[in-house]
């Protein structure tokens, strides 16, 4: 086993117009092709990031009846680089109270893994590389789940060394949130495993390309990963970590300048990484439509499939920012509570149901579906009506016995 | 310590899992304003958490205190005009309806009868204040909560309120536009045309406000049951406004005690049943579409006319006193002026300041709630610290 492991770092496909000196590993194994490659990904991160920030502050504008950047650039789209600029040349603080070591460090610990994440995500056909990933592993979806959760470390070191309550309490409820909502992330993707009967994305994806996208095979699978993530990457209405109405930043209070930066492509990185792995893992990542290569069309998600991977996954960044203008924030217990409460009995159901589609066939598994959808009906019910009478109706009424100051005994 | 010990034994909270196992544990002291998004201004908090959970909270105010009353007891040149300047900027967001306050006040003391025109056009001003005021609330108790939009929602109507204040008043928050006996000068002629543009979107915009927050099921956990304080209680603390008629009682100085001319105005006084965060959050949402309600009542009947009676500029009034109250956006807001006979600015000015009472409930809602709670129940008082400190 830990031979196969170690034979699975290496490339997979190398494509065979490659010179020598490219794929002829150096220094650590790395070849040069590998690099390039590396250089080539975090330019794509960071020029992403810079794109993400943008159109997360256009759809807060246009949610929030404004039109958010306008003047640097056609459209406001020169903002961000302008930001990085203003980032860059801002003084880089380091608080008094703050650990001298630990405290640079932190900045760097939050993003390297998210990093290192993107190098098993399977982007698709690329001319001359075919299905194209920078790091084809056999184990990725085990990868994909540890080193993300390393990024916890970082958080935590950030908010204790800063030497400031808050960002120590902001780290203690990074800590909380991480390990609940970890569970069921793992929880929802072995439902996706069981389907592709694989831990390799690339596999992952062809696998759905014959028996169609995970999001209509296990949907509440889908939905628990995505809120999960969602709530991994401290995103609103998970933000707790950061709750800028409560402990005004968390574990960021205290950096400035560039280090703040870090924290903040981080996060942004963070979306845009689950956003590529929710549309590899369960929405049929390259392919243009579901089906199309049982129709015959999948030609076209072979020729233009970066297009498609890239297209979803900007609509699931889209998403998670809009949710992010229109829902008030959980408070922590409540967060605990729809960690261990909601996502975990749900990616349970949604493991069962796959193993029944995957041992009895469709027609049981169709039956689960629809016990299950009865089952969310009759708790559905049943909360609304746990909830006590609606309260707008009961004030609308004005009583006609009015006190008067006297009545009340108030001073005339 | 500032807590009285019968509120700690109010609210002890359930044992935490730290104090069932005999774990030792270290209380932390946590410092919150005056420099702090959420305080509403320069508040200041002093919590003491156990975690995540406040054991006792100590509130520290004067950061904003300008004197307000003494200086506008030294009015030379303005006389009795002066203590409205300042009062003016004690609560920012509900200035016409303090100026109100103390204009009757003044009246009351020198005698002075107001035209009718006046006194509808005060409604009709107050009341759009009011919307202005609670409009603020929604914005900030929704970025309270967590949600960046309602701000935004808020302030597009605030804009078009403020902008009416400028053509009529000459500023957006300080119109310093009442007079004893009247208004400083008339309004615009395209004043009706104006204000009935503001009340036609200001009904879209509180639909826009439903939709966006108040049955949003993760608003409602985070409101419901929380801050709780019953009508025995308030009525201690002497609480008032949508804090007061949250807990059923309905009273409001409007329909208690109906001053100016709001005893011709149909309007309901909305009362809520429990006393929770999400009742005053709902009171206040009815409250602006019964301040539309007064306000179209008002449009309607809007007489022609002078606005100004015949008041003399410097007013001398005979030696007395008056005390005014009225309904402003947070409470029962009065106003005490002295006159001594002699000289022309009043000898002693006071004002019951509703913002600094309701703040007086703020240990027995925090005590024992989570940080996140903390700051939701100090936006539910709808404080503003100008008013608090004065």
């Amino acid at each position: 086993m830990t031979n196969n492991a170690a034979s699975e770092l290496t490339l997979q496909a190398v494509p065979s117009w490659m010179p020598a000196f490219l794929v002829a590993p150096m220094i650590g194994g790395l070849s040069l092709a590998d690099l390039i490659a590396l250089v080539v990904l975090l330019l794509f991160v960071l020029n992403f990031v810079m794109i993400e920030i943008w159109m997360e502050r256009k759809v807060a504008g246009h949610v929030q009846l404004r039109r958010g950047p306008l003047h640097v650039g056609p459209h406001g789209s020169l903002q961000s680089p302008a930001d990085v600029l203003k980032l860059l040349t801002k003084e880089d603080l380091t608080p008094v109270a703050a650990d001298p070591i630990v405290f640079p460090m932190a900045p760097y610990l939050v993003f390297v893994p998210v990093f290192l994440t993107f190098l098993v995500i399977p982007w698709g056909p690329l001319v001359l590389f075919g299905n194209f990933v920078i790091r084809p592993f056999d184990l990725g979806l085990v990868y994909m789940v540890a080193i993300p959760a390393m990024q916890g470390i970082g958080l935590v070191m950030a908010g204790w060394s800063s030497g400031n309550k808050y960002s120590l309490l902001g780290s203690a409820r990074v800590v909380a949130q991480l390990i609940s909502y970890e569970l069921p992330m793992v929880i929802a993707l072995l439902g996706v495993a069981m389907m592709a009967e694989s831990l390799n994305l690339t596999t992952i994806v062809e696998s759905q390309m014959k028996q169609g996208w995970n999001v209509f095979l296990q949907p509440i699978g889908f939905l628990v990963f995505f809120l999960a993530t969602m709530s991994e990457m401290s995103r609103a209405p998970f933000d707790i970590a950061v709750a800028e109405s409560e402990i005004v930043g968390g574990p960021f209070v205290e950096y400035s300048g560039m280090r703040w930066g870090m924290f903040y492509l981080a996060e942004f990185a963070a979306v845009c990484l689950n956003s590529a792995l929710s549309t590899a893992l369960f929405l049929g990542g390259w392919e243009l439509f579901p089906g199309s290569h049982a129709l015959g069309l999948g030609w076209i998600s072979d020729q233009f499939g970066l297009l498609f991977f890239m297209g979803k996954m900007i609509v699931l960044v889209v998403i998670i920012q809009w949710a992010r203008f229109v829902l008030p924030r959980l408070r922590i217990d409540q967060l605990m509570d729809f960690a261990w409460k909601f996502l975990l009995p749900a990616g349970f159901v949604n493991f069962i149901l796959t193993a029944i589609l995957q041992v009895f066939g469709f027609v049981p598994f169709a039956i689960g579906i629809g016990l299950t959808l009865a089952l969310a009906a009759v708790l559905l019910a049943t909360y609304q009506a746990r909830r006590s009478p609606s309260t707008v109706a009961l004030i609308r009424t004005a009583p006609e016995a009015v006190p008067t100051s006297q009545g009340l005994g108030l001073p005339v | 310590m500032a807590i009285a010990p019968s509120i700690d034994m109010l609210r002890e909270p359930a044992p935490s899992v730290a104090e069932e196992r005999n774990l030792e544990t270290v209380e932390m002291t946590i410092n919150m304003g005056p420099q702090h998004p959420s305080t509403h201004g320069v508040f200041r908090m002093v919590l003491t958490l156990e975690g995540e959970r406040v054991k006792n909270v100590q509130s520290h105010i004067g950061y904003l205190h300008r004197g307000a009353e003494k200086l506008g007891e030294s009015g030379d040149l303005e006389g009795y005009r002066k203590a409205m300047i300042t009062l003016d900027r004690t609560d920012y967001l509900s200035s016409l309806l303090n100026e109100h306050a103390y204009v009757m006040a003044v009246e009351k003391l020198a005698g002075i009868s107001v035209p009718e025109r006046a006194e509808y056009i005060r409604v009709i001003l107050g009341e759009i204040t009011r919307i202005n005021s609670h409009c603020m609330f929604y914005g900030a108790f929704g970025a309270d909560s967590g949600a960046t939009t309602p701000f935004m929602y808020a302030f597009a109507l605030r804009e078009e309120i403020q902008q009416l204040f400028e053509a009529v008043g000459g500023a957006r928050m300080f119109p310093n536009y009442y007079r004893a006996g009247g208004l400083r000068e008339d309004v615009p002629h395209d004043f009706v045309r104006r204000v009935q543009t503001i009340i036609d979107r200001a009904l879209y915009a509180f639909d826009d406000f439903d939709n966006l927050i108040t049955t949003n099921e993760i608003f409602l956990s985070r409101t419901r049951g929380l801050g709780i304080i019953d009508q025995t209680r308030a009525l201690d603390l002497g609480v008032s406004g949508p804090l007061l008629r949250a807990t059923g009682l309905p009273y409001d100085v409007r329909r208690s005690e109906p001053y100016s001319i709001y005893d011709r105005f149909a309007f309901d006084v909305p009362v809520g049943t429990t006393g929770d965060c999400y009742e005053r959050y709902l009171i206040r949402q009815e409250e602006m579409r019964q301040s539309v309600r007064i306000i179209d009542q008002a449009l309607k009947d809007l007489p022609g006319g002078p606005t100004m009676g015949n008041a003399p500029k410097a007013l001398r009034p005979p030696k007395g006193e008056a005390y005014v109250r009225i309904e402003n956006s947070r409470g029962d807001f009065g106003v005490y002026l002295v006159s001594d006979g002699k000289s022309s600015a009043p000898y002693r000015v006071k004002y019951r300041s509703p913002c600094f009472v309701n703040l007086q409930s703020l240990n027995d809602m925090v005590i024992g709630t989570y940080i996140a709670d903390a700051v939701v129940a100090l936006g539910s008082i709808d404080i503003v610290l100008g008013e608090v400190d004065r």
